[in-house]
């Protein structure tokens, strides 16, 4: 018996064979490779860039509605009745800070990690920290008050640098803002171009800056950031015959910074971007008059809006690679970005640099150029924005960044009492997720919700 | 081997005597009640060393000296008769079985003892309450049969899984706060295999026709044995062996039909449905042309009942031969069955194809063997989960009577996803859950050796190997016209897991009396086992048609996945027993443990326990009162743990299921914690057995207060840490309770009446938690002095009557419309106050009618279903319940539920006590009329014996809930489950 016990005392020594030790998974170059590539997975997850977050800021606008038979997505969103408990905002808030943990741990490695080439090394890292700044930017734009409303003065969300079991309490706006620049800075520095648009670039790195900077209300950097990716040559606006088709495009058009890249196999099937709006999907939420009004009949992009059984539908993102709804998200695409250098130019009173940039965008949707007076470009920058970047997830942070309200025209019954929505309400940002409320003791609850 | 030992010794005894005294032979045969001859009974002159055992033929001669005496024949599972010689010289006997008796031996796990000198607590269900229930479950079976025992299944899918709980809630991790199983002596594999299953439990491997009984080990003496894994107790199931004589074969056959138990749940039609929905649509301030517009009223010239689309008549039917025999040295059971059931939702099925072989065999007087082996094939057809929208289960509850089932020109099956359907889920169950099969067929094999030695008299050495090994394949198929299909032509996975576990063990074991006043026994034991499962799992996508499923004909290849895992054991232990004249008891036992799931420094730990009995019934000063018929005194102490956790859990891990443009990738998937310990339990246990009027009331009270520390859980996290979850030791909880038996004979004689009753009240509580900090749990908190199952939500208020508009407490006294300034307050708890199990059994000639009532009280369970089916508006176009009409209207009503409106009506349906009910109820779980047809009848037709008998299982429930079924999941949580039915069974067992 003694010996038997022997022999089995070493079977006590088991490893797992699908994971592997962090310790291990970080220990070489070729591990934080590996690690990136899961950094961008977690982009993809449906409560973020999969499909939730590109969603909710249009449900919260007024370029849709959601139809009275639906399948009870966003209700929340559109009605602007936010709970702590809303399943949507606290899987955003866990994705994004999984996204944070991917990257840090990353970034964080390459004390010890020494292999690989400089270049190499230099975009790795400057992709970890471009996602860092992407991800710390989406949680503040959705959990702390814009910037512009106080100059960041109050609570952002917390900064983390080192992902570990804690109890972080939060950080100003202004602090977030703080680093989000700085990593983007660094990233711009240490990445190339080279695998645009599906993985993170230096040119990626400059056009977030400039939306950065515009939601900061900073016009000077917001122009030099945009010009930078304008000038750089690398990228060129779709042709108007081009254009409508060139979202069933799957694998890159020349406008394109930043996308996330979605294959066949990694469909979300009723739940893709594309079909909460399809009619052969939830087809939940359909254009509203407001946006159909917008859009004259000779711009192509009314073209996103068809007609099926009567009613309306968006069509924007009809599917790719023959699977219904399916979308590579366009994070950063040009057309954002000379809108982004139109509106601070405008801002700025350079008003003949913003026609100008204003001009590109019109024409290319198929309208005439226009020379508005100076008082206002700000106005028709503004609402090109909302026709060019319709259902791309930003409706809803334009109007309050801007420190305009939200005015719906048409308005069902599901918008409640949010048919009209000033700056300065308090549900105009999530209430931070009651699960982390509840495990972190030093987390504050935003104004108007429940702590 | 003692008992032969004996009974050698007697008949030497009875050779001497036999040549000093007068010779007087007396002969017989003795049988069974049924007839059958009974070999191996033992026949003794009272009050003398004069005896001898009947032959396999039941015949015996024996003789004696004295001309007037007593003979008194006696076998175990018999009650033992006595009967005056006289002037016969030849008596012949029929023993009547005695189930009492039976349970004089114990089985304690890795030996067995006697009900008079056991100590802990152990609770025994015998065969008798086995056989016949039409489940396919063991522990569907021990629900409401054992005090301190509580079985809950989430699902009445045939084969799901039970969550058995012993003595409470003592551990808060899922899959720990089960018992540890061990049949024939081997520890076991059960629970959940599957990958893609949603419930499947390979206990239902098991045929219970097989088990002669099951013992429940609950406190720390009986389960300190089997140390690591024990905390939560142990369910001992012990096959059946064979009987020496000649062989028995039986033949049985059961048919049943099942139906759906609507309880209090009744949806709207379509006409009150369309009524409705014109009302909220009005509510909201919609033009009259509009309402028409959405709401036509020929809209109600289509009613269909989804609910009975859902459901179907289940049935239950059950074959099987075996037959039990053989000599002094070798004795055989073996049994195949078949038990097939299909359940009240449409497309779910479970069969089960079992057979079985058991030998015992005394190769020499020294030197014997044993085999247990069961092969069985279960496959299982399941309803998919509630949370599908292709599920007949959501379907039932949430399709919209407006829409139909079957186009009513061409009759043909819509899709569902047809544009102007108004259910929003784009999906007709009716078509689509015939088309996409899901699948699991499960393969075990389940054995053990065993060769014991007897080295000298009361020294053996004994060794087992075991192997328990099963094999899952399970198949989820869309077919590519269905909805689920669409988007990919179709998709079918399969999924193979392969579970092994290799057991051995030796036990050194012996005993030593000295002047019949010390007794001593006690083993010594050693046990490896090691587990490894292997999963694998391929999608292919494109199918050309519905009736292609396999991955060969697939266009193209999706995801493949697999894994590999493993975990061991090893194990030293030890027990010493001590008794004092039979009248004081005192046992210790010992087990060290190491796993390989613990973290270096805490590979090995160590469990013990102390217990100690006395038998007042032996001191004369109870004697004396010539009050009861037996009375013990016992109590133990000691500790076991629950080594229940992921087999790699104190690491930090990566992840690699991340894959980005084509590129494999690795995502944190586990935080690290090297402190990781096992969970402990230190379990108090004081029991009181007592008799009375020769035991025709009998029964125990047991007291028992356990107390569990280092709980392990996967605790929320703040998510800026990456991850919401992380694997800690988090406080301790405690269970005290109360546990009471009693049967009563009520009757006895022709007709016999006997009343069985159980009784448990369980009383759980969070002790400590780290830091103090509590730990949210779905919609229940784990907190400091509160019950582990405690309800946390809002404290619905009611409906405002000037406006209609809801109202929460404030949780300060005050009420608020706003959500969002209600808190969340424990409302309550999931955990019932008492429950308990009522048996009364009459029987009258050949007749018998036994009842058995199962109550659980005091606890309120979640109706989450409720929240959407009674929304006020906001679930516009689905099913709504008939209540839900009655609402507030106008400024100045009363009413539970607020004013209805399309989008519902300030988020009136979110979580909160409006959902929460009163989850107490008394269910007449099992009726059974049997009937033994008469022996004369019987032997006319050359048969050992007949039994016909008819079973209703659930015939009556008395309970407020409000949806289909009071018995949920032991979290207490209605969400779109798959409810129990009513059961009707009729039955025959002949033997031969």
């Amino acid at each position: 018996m003694i010996v038997l016990a022997i022999a089995c005392d070493n079977k006590l020594d088991l490893e797992p064979q699908q994971s592997l030790s962090d310790v291990e998974a970080l220990g070489d170059f070729s591990g934080l490779q590996t690690a990136l590539i899961g950094a961008y997975h977690g982009l993809q997850d449906v409560d973020y860039y999969g499909r939730n977050f590109l969603v909710m800021p249009e449900a919260q606008g007024d370029n849709i509605l959601i139809a009275l038979d639906n399948s009870n997505r966003f209700l929340q969103n559109t009605g602007y009745t936010f709970t702590v408990g809303n399943a949507d905002v606290r899987d955003l808030w866990n994705d994004v800070y999984l996204v944070i943990g991917a990257a840090n741990n990353i970034i964080n490695a390459f004390e010890t990690v020494t292999d690989g080439t400089e270049e190499e090394r230099n975009h790795v890292l400057g992709q970890a920290l471009f996602l860092r700044a992407l991800a710390h930017f989406d949680l503040v734009r959705a959990f702390g008050r814009p910037y512009t409303e106080d100059n960041g003065a109050s609570l952002g969300v917390p900064v983390i640098l080192i992902s570990e079991v804690g109890s972080p309490a939060r950080n100003t706006v202004s602090e977030v803002y703080t680093q989000v620049i700085s990593d983007l800075q660094q990233a711009r520095d240490l990445m190339n171009n080279n695998e645009a648009p599906f993985f993170a670039s230096s040119d990626a790195a400059n056009a977030l800056l400039s939306r950065v900077y515009l939601y900061m209300g900073d016009n000077a950097n917001a122009i030099t950031s945009a010009s930078a990716v304008i000038e750089s040559g690398n990228y060129s606006l779709v042709p108007n015959e081009d254009y409508v088709a060139s979202w069933q495009v799957a694998d890159g058009t020349p406008e394109e910074i930043f996308s996330l890249r979605f294959q066949a196999d990694e469909t979300y099937g009723a739940d893709n971007l594309g079909r909460i709006y399809l009619p052969e999907g939830y087809g939940d939420l359909r254009p509203t008059q407001d946006i159909m009004d917008l859009l004259a009949p000779e711009d192509v992009r009314g073209e996103f809006i068809r007609d099926f059984n009567g009613d309306d539908y968006n069509f924007k993102f009809e599917g790719i690679l023959d699977v219904p709804g399916l979308a590579s998200p366009r994070i950063l695409r040009l057309a954002e970005i000379i809108l982004n250098r139109a509106e601070a130019y405008a801002k700025s009173g350079e008003f003949t640099n913003a026609k100008a940039d204003l001009n590109s965008i019109r024409t290319r949707a198929g309208l005439a150029a226009i020379d508005p007076p100076d008082g206002e470009v700000l106005n028709e920058v503004l609402l090109e924005r909302r026709r060019e970047l319709v259902w791309e997830g930003h409706r809803s942070f334009d109007i309050f960044r801007n420190g305009e309200s939200l005015q719906r025209i048409e308005c069902n019954a599901l918008a409640l009492d949010a048919c009209t929505v000033n700056p300065s309400d308090t549900r105009i940002i999530f209430p931070i997720p009651e699960d982390e409320i509840n495990a972190n003791i030093n987390m504050v609850q935003n104004p108007g919700y429940r702590n | 081997m003692k008992k032969i030992l004996l009974i050698c010794f007697m008949l030497m005894a009875a050779l001497i005597i036999d040549s000093q005294a007068q010779e007087r032979r007396i002969s017989g045969r003795v049988v069974d009640q049924d007839g059958l001859a009974l070999p191996g009974v033992n026949v003794i002159l009272k009050g003398s060393t004069t005896g001898t055992t009947s032959d396999i033929d039941g015949n015996y001669i024996l003789t004696v000296a004295e001309p007037d005496g007593v003979l008194v024949f006696s076998f175990i599972g018999f009650a033992t008769q006595e009967v005056e010689i006289g002037s016969q010289s030849i008596i012949n006997v029929t023993l009547a079985s005695d189930t009492k008796q039976l349970s004089e031996v114990v089985v304690t796990g890795y030996g067995e003892t006697t009900k008079s000198k056991l100590i802990s607590s152990i609770a025994v269900v015998n065969s008798e309450r086995i056989e016949n229930v039409p489940m396919p479950d063991v522990s569907q079976i021990l629900q409401g049969q054992a005090p301190g025992v509580q079985v809950n299944f989430g699902s009445g899918q045939p084969g799901s899984q039970g969550q058995v709980r012993i003595r409470g809630t003592g551990s808060l991790n899922a899959d720990g706060r089960g018992p540890l199983y061990v049949i024939d002596g081997v520890i076991i594999e059960n629970g959940n295999f599957t990958t893609n299953t949603e419930t499947n439990d390979i206990l239902a491997s098991i045929n219970p026709n097989d088990i002669e009984s099951l013992n429940v080990l609950k406190d720390a003496s009986a389960t300190a044995l089997y140390g690591a894994r024990a905390a939560n107790g142990v369910i001992l199931i012990n096959t059946k062996s064979g009987r020496a004589g000649k062989t028995q074969l039986t033949f049985k056959a059961s048919y049943g039909i099942t139906e759906r138990n609507d309880g209090n749940f009744e949806l709207m039609n379509s006409a009150e449905n369309l009524q409705y929905e014109r009302e909220l649509l009005a509510a909201v301030g919609t033009t009259q042309e509009d309402i028409d517009a959405i709401r036509p009223l020929s809209l109600a010239e289509v009613d269909t009942d989804w609910v009975d689309e859902a459901f179907q008549t289940g049935s239950t039917q059950n074959y099987e031969v075996s037959a039990s025999g053989g000599n002094e040295r070798t004795t055989f059971f073996l049994s195949g069955g078949y038990f097939q059931q299909d359940g009240i939702l449409i497309e779910s099925e479970f069969q089960r194809y079992s057979a079985r072989i058991n030998i015992d065999h005394q190769a020499t007087d020294k030197i014997d063997f044993g085999l247990r082996f069961n092969v069985s094939y279960t496959q299982g057809l399941n309803a998919t989960a509630g949370n599908r929208f292709s599920s007949p289960l959501l379907g039932a509850f949430v399709n919209s009577p407006f829409d139909r089932v079957r186009d009513p020109d061409t009759g043909e099956l819509f899709v569902g996803n047809e544009p102007d359907r108004i259910t929003f889920t784009g999906d007709n169950f009716v078509r689509s859950v015939p088309l996409n099969p899901v699948t699991n067929n499960n393969l075990r094999t389940l054995g053990n050796f065993n060769i014991g030695y007897d080295i000298l008299e009361n020294l053996r050495i004994s060794t087992k190997v075991g192997i328990d090994f099963v094999s899952i394949n399970e198949k989820d198929y869309f077919d590519p016209t269905t909805p689920d299909g669409l988007d990919t032509d179709g998709s079918s996975t399969s999924a193979y897991n392969e579970n092994i576990v290799y057991t051995s063990q030796t036990i050194l074991s012996g005993n030593k009396s000295v002047n019949n006043v010390h007794n001593f026994d006690g083993i010594v034991a050693f046990e490896f086992q090691k587990a490894a499962r292997e999963s694998f799992e391929a999608t292919g996508i494109g199918f050309a048609s519905g009736k292609l499923k396999t991955l060969d004909s697939s266009a193209e290849p999706q995801n493949v996945g697999g894994f590999n895992t493993e975990y061991s054991f090893v194990s030293y232990l030890g027990q010493l027993n001590y008794n004092y004249k039979n009248r004081y008891f005192l046992t210790t036992s010992f087990r060290r443990d190491g796993s390989s799931r613990f973290g270096e420094e805490n590979k090995y730990a160590n469990f013990w326990s102390v217990g100690a009995s006395w038998r007042l019934i032996e001191e004369s000063f109870i004697e004396g009162l010539n009050l009861f018929s037996d009375l013990k005194l016992r109590g133990s102490y000691g500790t076991s743990g629950n080594a229940e956790i992921d087999n790699f859990a104190s690491r930090g891990l990566y992840g690699y299921d991340a894959a980005y443009n084509g590129i494999p990738g690795g995502i944190p998937s586990q935080l690290a914690n090297p402190e990781l310990t096992w969970e402990t339990s230190k379990s108090l246990n004081i029991g009181l057995d007592f008799g009375f009027l020769n035991n025709r009331i009998n029964g125990t009270i047991e007291y028992y207060k356990r107390n569990s520390t280092d709980l392990l859980l996967e605790v929320p996290i703040s998510a800026t840490s990456g991850l919401t979850e992380f694997n800690r030791n988090v406080g301790e909880i405690q269970n005290s309770g109360f546990e009471v038996t009693l049967s009563t004979q009520n009757f006895v004689g022709e007709f016999n009446w006997t009343t069985d009753i159980n009784f448990t009240m369980n009383d759980n509580k969070v002790i400590e938690l780290n830091e103090d900090q509590d730990i949210p749990n779905g919609n229940q908190i784990i907190r400091e002095g509160e019950p582990v199952r405690s309800w946390f939500m809002r404290q619905w208020a009611g409906v405002n009557p000037a406006d209609g508009t809801p109202r929460w407490s404030d949780g300060e006294g005050g009420v608020t419309g706003n959500l969002n300034e209600a808190p969340e307050l424990i409302v309550g708890n999931a955990e019932p106050d008492w429950i308990s199990g009522i048996t009364n059994t009459f029987s009258y000639k050949g007749i018998s009618l036994s009842a058995f009532i199962y109550l659980m009280q005091g606890h309120e369970i979640f109706n989450s279903s409720r929240r959407f089916i009674e929304s006020d508006g906001q679930r516009f176009g689905w099913s709504h319940l008939v209540e839900a009409a009655d609402r507030w209207r106008q400024p100045g009503d009363i009413s539970e539920r607020p004013e209805a409106r399309v989008g519902g009506n300030n988020q009136a349906n979110s979580i909160s006590t409006r959902f929460l009910e009163d989850g107490s109820f008394i269910r007449l779980r099992n009726v059974t009329l049997a009937y033994n047809l008469p022996s004369n009848l019987i032997n006319r037709m050359k048969l050992g014996r007949v039994r016909v008998y008819a079973t209703g299982q659930n015939m009556l429930t008395i309970t407020d809930y409000s949806g289909f079924d009071p018995e949920l999941a032991e979290n207490g949580e209605e969400f779109f489950r798959y409810p129990n039915g009513r059961t009707i069974i009729l039955g025959i067992e002949v033997g031969f």
